[in-house]
């Protein structure tokens, strides 16, 4: 069933609210263990998943089989730098230690680095305004290079070692995804025959908060803390916000023959499309076109697929169009479909999102189980088949892992057991 | 501020930007860039400094100083 041409995940790294380490990761996804809790100080008023706990020194200094120069200069690039560049230089170290990569032979200019996200600055920029707006002779030099994107890419090139193409992508919501199909793109014109995509954490301000909760898009109107964030459930309120990055280690398989490294999933199938819809909502024909294009590209049959890691954000409207979706492009197979949401466990991770899931996805598939969602108690729909309130043992074949983004912008990822 | 107190800061201010620094590695006879600090890092710390000890001092007056020395006796003189 696989293809020589799918791209094989080689390495995976994360960090977030429920899990420092892989083992941590697998662990919090077999209980439905959600790291969001409902927030004080600057964020009272919402709950959330975030990275309060990480130290990137102590966390740094944990990690094995990572060359002392790689550490020295993660220290450096990290030194005054934002969380999202920690958060960012953690996960991608961690996953190429996963990958073995540290003791591979790689030409650094054969590896690519693509980082998803935008507005990564967001939080940087208005804590800056409020500190030297008066003043703007002491705002620090440095901001003329870290409120740009880019310098996220630059810090983890340099931490690294990586001097191939390297470039930031956007998408919104969908960013993760959208970074996994630029990399198969690099990878398949041999433009690099190693691709890093990191998901880099969202760092919002209290204007992003509060331009979410205005538009009606946040959740925590009613329900707060662990309860908050309902994928698919009726009492779903809106999205719940996560911090935390991810990054896949992404290689040919005509590389990795010579190299004997072998793959924890193959990437065979992606898809990118949009709504023709500037606006927030979503949209069933689209999510539709971009499932069924994502399952065509990898030469499977629909029947095929098994799970569905779904964007499920827990927003009602995208819920409940997701659904649609599903039943009526797997309407022959919705027996034989699982469907779950990690945003419960993890918060909506906004622009890593799609990483963070994707790996979740391979986590899920590696070791044999289907996370819970323990907020499920009144789905939404009897039709489809939710791993529901406790895990499910099964060995998954075939998952497809969805992220919809604002602006009308759908991705899905096909990914496929080793 | 004496000139021990401005070493001092400039000392703890580029140790924040390369943290593998120790104070004794920071002496007055050497420069910023000898010790790995690139040019925005550079800046940065003048800035801080400057912040700190409440001064404007247009950058351009830093250009020909050749160490830290220098550096903290154009702050000091600088201070009303």
């Amino acid at each position: 069933m696989r293809s020589t041409d799918d791209i094989a995940v080689t390495g995976i790294g994360l960090i977030s609210a429920v899990a420092a380490t892989l083992d941590e990761f697998v662990n919090a996804l077999r209980i439905g263990r959600t790291g969001i809790r409902q927030l004080d100080g600057e964020y009272s008023g919402i709950s959330g998943a975030l990275l309060d706990d990480f130290n990137f020194r102590s966390a740094l200094e944990m990690l094995v089989d990572v060359p002392e120069d790689v550490k020295r200069r993660a220290l450096i690039a990290s030194s005054r730098a934002s969380k999202c560049s920690q958060a960012a230089i953690y996960s991608a170290i961690s996953a190429c230690q996963n990958a073995s990569l540290f003791r591979r032979h790689c030409p650094s200019g054969r590896i690519g680095l693509i980082v998803a996200g935008q507005n990564l600055n967001a939080n940087y920029t208005y804590d800056c305004h409020k500190k030297y707006a008066n003043d703007l002779e002491y705002l620090p030099p440095s901001y003329g290079i870290n409120y740009l994107d880019t310098h996220v890419l630059g810090e983890i090139s340099e931490t690294l070692n990586i001097t191939g193409p390297g470039l930031t992508v956007g998408g919104a919501s969908a960013s993760g995804n959208v970074s996994i199909v630029q990399a198969i793109q690099l990878l398949k014109a041999k433009v690099v025959d190693v691709c890093l995509v990191v998901g880099a954490m969202a760092e919002l301000s209290p204007l992003e908060i509060q331009g979410f909760r205005n538009m009606g898009a946040m959740g925590c109107k009613t329900l707060q803390g662990a309860d908050s964030c309902r994928p698919f459930d009726e009492l779903h309120e809106g999205f719940v916000y996560g911090q935390g990055s991810g990054c896949l280690v992404l290689e040919r398989q005509d590389r990795m023959a010579a190299n004997e490294k072998s793959a924890l999933a193959y990437i065979s199938g992606v898809s990118l499309l949009m709504d023709g819809n500037r606006s927030s909502n979503p949209s069933v024909d689209g999510e539709i076109r971009c499932m069924r294009q994502a399952v065509d590209q990898s030469g499977i049959d629909l029947e095929q697929v098994d799970y569905v890691n779904t964007h499920g954000s827990s927003s009602p409207l995208g819920d409940e169009t997701e659904i649609l979706a599903i039943k009526t492009l797997f309407k022959n197979n919705l027996a034989g479909l699982w469907v779950n949401s990690t945003k419960e466990i993890i918060g909506h991770c906004l622009y890593s999102a799609g990483v963070m899931e994707c790996i979740a996805t391979i986590v899920q598939l590696s070791n044999n189980f289907l996370h819970p969602n323990k907020n499920l108690q009144n789905p939404i729909d009897d039709d489809v088949r939710f791993v529901g309130r406790e895990y499910v043992e099964t060995q998954v074949q075939c998952a497809l892992s969805n992220s919809f983004g604002f602006s009308g912008i759908n991705s899905s990822v096909l990914v496929k057991a080793a | 501020m004496t000139q021990t107190d401005i070493l001092k800061m400039i000392q703890e201010n580029l140790i924040s930007i390369l943290p593998h620094l120790n104070p004794d590695d920071i002496t007055p006879n050497q420069s910023m860039r000898d010790l790995g600090a690139n040019s925005i890092d550079r800046a940065d710390i003048l800035v801080r400094t400057m912040e700190q000890l409440q001064l404007k001092v247009p950058l351009i007056e830093f250009a020909t100083l050749s160490n830290i020395g220098e550096l903290v006796d154009l702050f000091y003189s600088k201070q009303a």
